[in-house]
C-alpha cells in the first residue's frame, strides 16, 4: 500500500474516534449532571417572599362616609310633618329646619303644640309633647356639628390608618390609639342619641297627655319627626359600630395577654421528678 | 393579672358601659312625673326631663333639679367607664405599666361610689315627690312606676361594677402579696419575678454549686492523701527489693517448679505448696497494709466518692501494686491444675485393675420437659474406655455401668 492509499484508510478511522469520543464525552457529562442532581435532589424553584402590605381599615371612612350622608340628608329632608283637623278644617304641611329656624311656621296653632298659650300656669306644664319650638332649633344644630366632628374624626383615623401603613406601628400602639377614636365616637353618639331621642319619646308622651293635646281644639292629630328619626338611626348605628369595635379591641387585648403570658409559661423552666 | 379576671374584666366593664348608657338614654326618655289636672281638663299630665326643666311651677323645677343632678352624675359615669375601658386595653397591652393597674382599681371604686350617690339621688327624689301633694310618680300600672326601670337599672349597674372593683381589688391583693414592692419604689416587673419555679431554678442551682464545692475540696485532700501513701508505698517497695535481693526472682522459682515431677518425690512437692501458701498469706498481709495505708479514715461516702473520681489512678495504683503478686498466683495456678491431673491419672489406674470404683466424668448436661418436669439428662465419658454415654439421674437409681467395658462407678458430683 502507498503512504497516500494509507493517509485515505486513516483518515475516515480517526473521524469515527473523534465521532466516538464526542459521543462519549456527550454520555459522561449528561451522567455527571444526572448524578449531581441526584446528590443535590430536585432544584426547587425559590419564590420571593410576598411581602402584604398592612390592610387599610375602611372604619374610618365608614364613619366620614355615615357623617357625610347624615349632613346631606339634614338639608334635604323635612325635619317635621304634621296633620291636623280642627273644626274649621284639616293642615297637612312639611316643615324644614330652616322655616323652624326662621320662624316660618304658619298657622299658629302648630306653635301652640310645642309652646303652650298659658302665660301664668301655676300647675300644669307649659307644653304637652316634651318637645319644645327650641328642640326643634337647637337639636338640628347640634347634630350638625356633631356630624362634622364624626366627619373629621373619620378623616385623622384614616390619616392615621395610612401613616401607620408607612411607619408600621406596633400592634400595641395601633389598639390603644383605636380604641381613643372608637371612644370619641362612642361619645358623639350617645350624645346625638339623647338629643334626638325626645322626638321619639313625643309619641310616648302624644299617647300619654291625649285628652290636654285635643282639648286645644285638635279633632285629629298626626306628627312625624322625619330628620330627627333619621339622625337617631344614624347615631344608633354608629353607637353599634363603636361598641362592637369595643368588643373586638377588648378580645384583641385579652388576646395577646393571653398569648404572652402562654408563652411565658412555655419558657419558664418547670422541675418536676426528673431531677 | 391572671387570664381569668382579665376575661371577667372585659365581661363586667362592657355591661357597665351598656347599663350605663341605658341609663342615661332613659333620663330623658322615661316620664318622671304626673300631676292631676282639675281645670278644664281633669286627668294626669305626665311629664319628663325636658318637661319638667322647662316648666314654670317652681315645686317641678326644683324636682328637675334632682334629676339633673342624676343626669350629670350618669354622665360622669359613662365618661369613667370609657376611661377605665381604655385603661383595661392599654394595661392588657402594656403590662409593664403599675400605675394604669392602680389608676383603674381607683376608676372602679369611683364607678361604685358615683352610682352608690346615683341611687341615694334617687331615692330622694322619689321622697320629694311624696312630699308633694299634687304630684306623684307616673305610674305604668299601679303600683309599678317609670322612675323605678331607671331604679332597677342603677341597681344592677351598681352589682357590675361592685363585682367590676371586688375583682380587680382581689387580684391587686394577690400581686401585692406575691410580689413585693421595690425600695427605691419602683415595681418591679411581674413576669420575671411572679413564677415560683425561677426560686426554686436559683435555689436547686446553689445547692449543686455547694456540692461541686464539697467534691472539689474532697478531691484535694485526698489527692494530698493519695500522694503520701505513694510516697510509702515507693519506700517499702525500695526496702523489699532490697531484703529479697538475695532471693531468686519469682520467675525463675516458676521455672523451678515446673521441672520438678509431681510423680517421683512427693514430699518435695509438698513443700513447695507449703511454701508456696505461706508467701500468699505474706502477700494477702501487704495487700492488707497497702489498704489500711491508703485508708487511714474508711468512710464509706468517701470511699464511693474517691471511687467516682479518681478511678483511672486507683487502678493504675493497684496494677503496680499487685503484678508481682499474680504472677505468683499465676504460677500457684498451674501448679495446682498439674496435681489434679496426677491424681487424676492415679483413679484411672486403680479403676483399670478393677478393684476400685470408677469416676465418669461429665460432658454434657441437657435439659429435657416432660410437662411440668424438668429431667437433666448427663452424657458421661467413661475413664477406661472413653466411651461417652447418656445417663438420667431420676430414672437410673442403681450404680452406673458403662454400656462398652461394663465398668460400674460414680458421677463426679457423687463422689
Amino acid at each position: 500500500m502507498t503512504e497516500g492509499e494509507e493517509d485515505k484508510t486513516e483518515e475516515p478511522q480517526k473521524h469515527e474516534e473523534k465521532k466516538s469520543n464526542i459521543s462519549k464525552e456527550k454520555i459522561l457529562d449528561e451522567s455527571f449532571k444526572k448524578a449531581e442532581l441526584l446528590k443535590k435532589g430536585p432544584t426547587i424553584k425559590k419564590e420571593e417572599p410576598v411581602i402584604a402590605k398592612k390592610p387599610i381599615m375602611k372604619i374610618g371612612l365608614v364613619i366620614t362616609f355615615i357623617a357625610i350622608i347624615g349632613l346631606l340628608f339634614i338639608n334635604f329632608l323635612p325635619l317635621m310633618y304634621i296633620y291636623y283637623e280642627t273644626d274649621l278644617g284639616s293642615i297637612e304641611e312639611y316643615f324644614s329646619y330652616n322655616d323652624i329656624r326662621f320662624d316660618l311656621i304658619e298657622p299658629e296653632e302648630i306653635n301652640n303644640i310645642f309652646e303652650s298659650s298659658c302665660n301664668n300656669c301655676s300647675h300644669n306644664s307649659d307644653y304637652y309633647f316634651g318637645v319644645t319650638k327650641n328642640d326643634l332649633i337647637n337639636s338640628p344644630r347640634i347634630t350638625i356639628y356633631i356630624f362634622i366632628i364624626l366627619a373629621l374624626i373619620g378623616i385623622i383615623f384614616t390619616i392615621y390608618i395610612l401613616i401607620d401603613r408607612k411607619k408600621d406601628f406596633s400592634d400595641e400602639t395601633n389598639t390603644i390609639v383605636q380604641s381613643f377614636f372608637i371612644v370619641f365616637l362612642m361619645i358623639l353618639s350617645i350624645y346625638l342619641l339623647s338629643i334626638n331621642l325626645k322626638f321619639l319619646d313625643s309619641h310616648l308622651f302624644f299617647e300619654l297627655n291625649k285628652p290636654f293635646i285635643f282639648a286645644m281644639g285638635f279633632n285629629r292629630l298626626r306628627i312625624f319627626f322625619l330628620m330627627p328619626y333619621f339622625s337617631i338611626l344614624i347615631s344608633f348605628v354608629l353607637f353599634c359600630i363603636g361598641l362592637v369595635f369595643m368588643k373586638i379591641y377588648l378580645n384583641r387585648a385579652v388576646n395577646q395577654f393571653n398569648v404572652k403570658k402562654s408563652k411565658r409559661s412555655e419558657v419558664s423552666y418547670r422541675f418536676g421528678s426528673n431531677i | 393579672m391572671e387570664i381569668k379576671t382579665v376575661k371577667k374584666a372585659r365581661n363586667r366593664i362592657i355591661w357597665i358601659i351598656l347599663l350605663s348608657i341605658l341609663c342615661l338614654i332613659l333620663i330623658s326618655f322615661l316620664p318622671w312625673i304626673s300631676i292631676e289636672e282639675n281645670d278644664f281638663v281633669k286627668g294626669n299630665l305626665h311629664l319628663n326631663y325636658e318637661m319638667m326643666k322647662g316648666s314654670s311651677n317652681t315645686d317641678i323645677f326644683i324636682l328637675s333639679k334632682s334629676l339633673s343632678n342624676i343626669n350629670i352624675l350618669f354622665w360622669i359615669l359613662v365618661l369613667i367607664t370609657l376611661i377605665s375601658f381604655i385603661l383595661l386595653i392599654s394595661y392588657l397591652l402594656v403590662k409593664k405599666l403599675k400605675i394604669i393597674e392602680i389608676l383603674n382599681l381607683i376608676i372602679s371604686f369611683l364607678i361604685f361610689s358615683l352610682l352608690i350617690f346615683i341611687i341615694y339621688f334617687q331615692i330622694m327624689f322619689s321622697r320629694s315627690i311624696d312630699e308633694i301633694d299634687y304630684i306623684t310618680a307616673s305610674m305604668i300600672h299601679y303600683p309599678f312606676a317609670y322612675p323605678y326601670i331607671e331604679f332597677i337599672f342603677s341597681i344592677i349597674l351598681l352589682i357590675f361594677s361592685g363585682l367590676y372593683s371586688l375583682n380587680l381589688t382581689t387580684d391587686f391583693i394577690k400581686q401585692y402579696k406575691k410580689q413585693p414592692l421595690q425600695k427605691n419604689g419602683d415595681v418591679k416587673e411581674i413576669e420575671e419575678q411572679k413564677l415560683p419555679d425561677i426560686n426554686i431554678e436559683e435555689k436547686l442551682r446553689d445547692k449543686l454549686k455547694e456540692s461541686e464545692n464539697i467534691k472539689t475540696t474532697i478531691n484535694s485532700d485526698m489527692d494530698l492523701k493519695i500522694a503520701e501513701i505513694d510516697e510509702l508505698l515507693e519506700k517499702k517497695e525500695i526496702v523489699k527489693n532490697n531484703d529479697n535481693f538475695d532471693e531468686k526472682p519469682p520467675e525463675q522459682e516458676r521455672d523451678i517448679a515446673i521441672k520438678i515431677e509431681p510423680t517421683s518425690d512427693k514430699t518435695d512437692i509438698e513443700d513447695k505448696v507449703e511454701e508456696r501458701e505461706i508467701n500468699d498469706k505474706k502477700n494477702e498481709n501487704e495487700l492488707e497494709e497497702k489498704d489500711i495505708l491508703k485508708d487511714p479514715f474508711p468512710h464509706k461516702e468517701k470511699k464511693e466518692k474517691i471511687e467516682e473520681s479518681d478511678e483511672i489512678r486507683q487502678s493504675e495504683h493497684f496494677e503496680k501494686a499487685l503484678s508481682s503478686a499474680i504472677e505468683r498466683k499465676q504460677s500457684d495456678m498451674k501448679l495446682k491444675k498439674s496435681e489434679k491431673k496426677d491424681e487424676k491419672n492415679n483413679n484411672k489406674v486403680e479403676a483399670n485393675n478393677g478393684n476400685s470404683i470408677v469416676v465418669f466424668q461429665t460432658e454434657k448436661i441437657q435439659l429435657e420437659k416432660k410437662g411440668n418436669k424438668i429431667n437433666k439428662i448427663f452424657s458421661l465419658k467413661c475413664p477406661g474406655c472413653n466411651q461417652i454415654f447418656p445417663y438420667n439421674k431420676e430414672k437410673n437409681t442403681q450404680k452406673i455401668t458403662c454400656p462398652n467395658c461394663g465398668k460400674k462407678g460414680k458421677t463426679e458430683k457423687e463422689i
